[in-house]
């Protein structure tokens, strides 16, 4: 791991690649930033824009996507996640939003893990107060916070299963042909162009098994799509 | 003798009729006729009322010498709400026109006090009686339907009538209108009855008001109208009349149905169509208002115009305010109001606009105006309001916002959407808060298991001390128990008292005492432990003495001693062994 002074040196140099247009420096090094330190939110935001601004929507939504795991609640990833989502040209499959679904992926897996651990600390504690003290009050600080420790530790293990099990791709080449096997002589179901978000299942050789939306699935390219997960191994 | 209450009494009656004098501050006569469009052998019912009176007296009426009068009672009203006392008299008459034409009925004059009150007057229009009523005169039930005009414009309102005549008891009555393309009926008012004679046969008449609104030219055959009952009819004993025969009476399902209807819808003439026409067809008016007419430059002043008529009302247009120099116009929402009376349809539409002169100066508003066809006179017109000046002074200098405020306060805010020009993303993050990582990511994947386990480690440490030290609680109580529950047990022995049974408790309570778990004691291990429990060695040795003696008597079944005073020599050495051993 580099030194803190380096990666901040070489953090500012992407900063003002980007200013003055040289977006493919910008990336360089960011992804140096990146690999030589630890990912932030930020990071994978710059690089979204500096994807954007190479006209590699594709990528751009790939790294906020992203970031979204890591600032998941920052104003302006949504803003330019919205507006590249938007020149996306394939139609996605509209599905039905789950409200606490929804309102969990606004919060960040630390934020979730904090509130888990203080409703876990003060629910075992409360667990050890009524052992030497028995009273009314006890009974009902017990009561509600045995339903939040439960409420957090449901939350936390929702979150975490959607980041760690999280099996989408995103199309990166401009356009991608689908096919009904992994070859390139299987016919051609459909096509998808770049920014798409498809789920991924498991790859053959230079092949993905991909699902776009129901009844819409194939083989597409390993190359073209990108998961999203960084440590996926599908 | 007058009691208290016989006062309160008397004091309430006084008061209800000082109430009775001050009702006559409110005296009056008005004259109501139950309809005002009938056929020569229709009844109409006129009742006059006497408000504030609760005498009868005999009203002089004008203008009935073309109808016969019959009385139809006297009924006298007195309410008394939230403190306002009221009382009226009702005198009813039946008239029965003579002649055909139309005519005025009233006023009422009424002499009361030495003053004589007049009523207000009606307009009565006495028509032929419909031919099919004749026609059908000697049937029991009949019903007749009639439309205001066969002849009428497109757009005009026609009113198509529906009289029930019945002349038997009939029950569970139902209507059937007639439906046919490019018509439509709708009833406009509450069903009137009333009696009717029909060469010379009296009949109870239901008569049914409709709207008949048709968007189409031509000649139109509306079907028959077909109303269904129940007759009610009497059935006659065999035993020729009896008493009972009034209750004896069955119903017989019956059906009559109207004359179909021709009817010829023509085209407006185009010939003089004025240009701003919109359709109407009726009778309107038209009224404007400027309130105030002076203002100073930069207030404002309300033009207020309102259009109301009889007709195709909902037809009535919004009147635009044309543009005026120096004058800003600020429109309000229009209200049109409609109601549904036996004369047809009546509205009125109401606009209100704020004018705000920004110069001082003399301003012709108006003339407004509409035109429809007037279907009395079958031809347009056009009605219009007068020219209106409106005077304007300098006056100090405001902002237009200021005067139009109180307008714009009723108007729903007019706002727009806010629009992109174009559509881009936003900047990178520069800050170097960008490459801090939060403490959970830090945190590598067996230190967050820690963390997790730690509370429920603790959780379980704690039990575990508090569950001994509670369990070592316990044995201590109840080693200083245990006294009392060997002298209990021993009292409880039933006599005469067996050795075996004292010794057995005495061990007992030796264990319990010493807080220790185990078999029988041998006398000699009983001292040792007492000694190591801090009991003095002579009541040690005494106890090993006592336990000899006792196992002896035991083993050999015989005692030099009588067994009250082991017992009691035993419970004096319990409590010294109680005393002596150390906690």
């Amino acid at each position: 791991m580099a030194e803190n002074g380096q990666l901040l040196n070489n953090f500012v140099q992407a900063n003002e690649a980007y200013a003055n247009g040289d977006y493919h420096k910008a990336i360089e090094q960011y992804q140096w930033v990146i690999q030589k330190g630890y990912p932030t939110g930020s990071l994978y935001f710059n690089l979204g824009n500096c994807y954007y601004r190479l006209d590699q929507t594709g990528w751009a939504i790939l790294y906020y996507e992203r970031a979204l795991r890591y600032i998941p609640d920052d104003p302006d990833l949504l803003f330019n996640l919205k507006h590249a989502r938007s020149q996306v040209e394939d139609q996605p499959e509209k599905k039905t939003s789950i409200p606490l679904k929804s309102t969990l992926n606004r919060f960040h897996l630390s934020e979730l893990f904090w509130f888990m651990m203080i409703c876990h600390v003060g629910f075992w504690g409360i667990l050890i107060v009524r052992r030497f003290h028995r009273s009314e009050w006890s009974y009902y600080t017990f009561v509600v916070l045995c339903i939040i420790w439960a409420i957090s530790l449901v939350s936390f293990s929702v979150k975490w299963y959607d980041l760690n099990y999280d099996n989408r791709g995103i199309v990166v080449a401009s356009k991608s042909v689908v096919r009904a096997g992994p070859d390139e002589r299987e016919t051609a179901l459909f096509e998808l162009h770049a920014g798409s978000i498809v789920q991924c299942e498991r790859h053959e050789g230079d092949w993905r098994l991909i699902q776009f939306a129901s009844g819409k699935r194939g083989w597409a390219k390993k190359d073209n799509i990108e998961p999203v997960r960084i440590e996926n191994n599908i | 003798m007058i009691t208290n209450h016989h006062r309160i009494l008397i004091t309430g009656i006084m008061t209800i009729f000082a109430w009775v004098t001050v009702l006559n501050a409110s005296t009056g006569v008005s004259l109501h006729v139950d309809r005002s469009s009938v056929t020569q052998n229709d009844a109409i019912k006129m009742t006059i009322k006497i408000s504030g009176s609760q005498s009868a007296v005999t009203p002089r009426v004008a203008g009935l010498q073309n109808f016969r009068v019959e009385s139809g009672g006297t009924s006298s009203n007195f309410s008394m709400v939230n403190g306002q006392v009221s009382s009226s008299i009702d005198q009813t008459y039946y008239l029965y026109p003579k002649r055909e034409g139309k005519f005025t009925i009233g006023p009422a004059v009424v002499p009361l006090n030495g003053k004589n009150y007049r009523s207000n007057a009606v307009t009565i229009t006495v028509s032929k009686q419909a031919s099919d009523a004749a026609q059908q005169s000697h049937q029991p039930v009949f019903v007749t339907a009639s439309v205001s005009d066969t002849n009428a414009y497109v757009g005009q309102t026609i009113f198509y009538t529906v009289k029930f005549y019945y002349s038997v008891s009939v029950r569970d009555l139902g209507i059937v209108l007639p439906e046919g393309q490019g018509f439509l009926l709708k009833q406009v008012s509450k069903p009137s009855e009333y009696n009717s004679n029909v060469k010379g046969k009296q009949y109870k008449v239901i008569e049914i008001l409709h709207a008949l609104t048709t968007e189409k030219t031509g000649t139109f055959n509306i079907p028959p109208t077909v109303m269904k009952m129940n007759v009610l009819q009497r059935q006659q004993s065999r035993h020729g009349h009896s008493l009972f025969d009034n209750f004896f009476t069955s119903t017989r399902p019956h059906s009559v149905q109207s004359q179909p209807i021709k009817l010829t819808i023509s085209p407006l003439p185009e010939a003089n169509q004025p240009a701003n026409f919109t359709g109407l067809v009726g009778e309107f008016t038209i009224n404007a208002n400027l309130d105030p007419h002076r203002i100073e430059a930069g207030e404002s002043t309300t033009l207020s115009l309102q259009i109301s008529g009889t007709g195709n009302v909902q037809l009535i247009p919004d009147i635009s305010v044309p543009d005026m120099d120096n004058i800003k116009v600020y429109s309000d929402k229009p209200e049109i109001t409609i109601n549904e009376t036996s004369a047809g349809f009546t509205g009125q539409k109401n606009m209100k606009w704020a004018l705000v002169p920004q110069k001082e100066g003399n301003y012709d508003i108006g003339p407004f105006s509409i035109s429809f066809f007037s279907t009395e006179k079958d031809q347009y017109k056009t009605v219009s309001t007068q020219k209106m000046n409106l005077v304007v002074t300098p006056g100090k200098q405001r902002t237009s916002e200021t005067q139009i405020k109180p307008l714009a306060q009723s108007l729903p805010p007019i706002k727009k959407e806010v629009q992109f020009f174009q559509r881009d993303i936003l900047p990178v993050h520069d800050h170097a808060d960008a490459l801090q990582i939060n403490l959970y990511d830090h945190l590598s994947l067996w230190q967050r298991w820690i963390m997790f386990i730690v509370p429920p480690f603790v959780y379980l440490l704690v039990v575990v001390f508090f569950f001994r030290k509670t369990r070592l609680k316990i044995e201590k109580l109840n080693a200083k128990k245990a006294l009392a529950q060997f002298n209990k047990k021993l009292s409880k022995c039933q006599s005469p008292k067996n050795i075996d049974e004292i010794l057995k408790l005495f061990y007992q309570f030796i264990n319990q005492r010493l807080q220790r778990y185990g078999g029988t004691l041998t006398p000699d291990e009983v001292q040792k432990i007492l000694i190591s429990a801090g009991v003095l060695p002579e009541i040690a040795s005494e106890t090993s003495s006592l336990l000899n003696k006792f196992e002896a008597a035991v083993y050999t079944g015989q005692s030099d001693q009588d067994i009250n005073v082991l017992e009691n020599s035993i419970r004096e050495l319990a409590k010294k062994l109680d005393k002596g051993i150390k906690s």
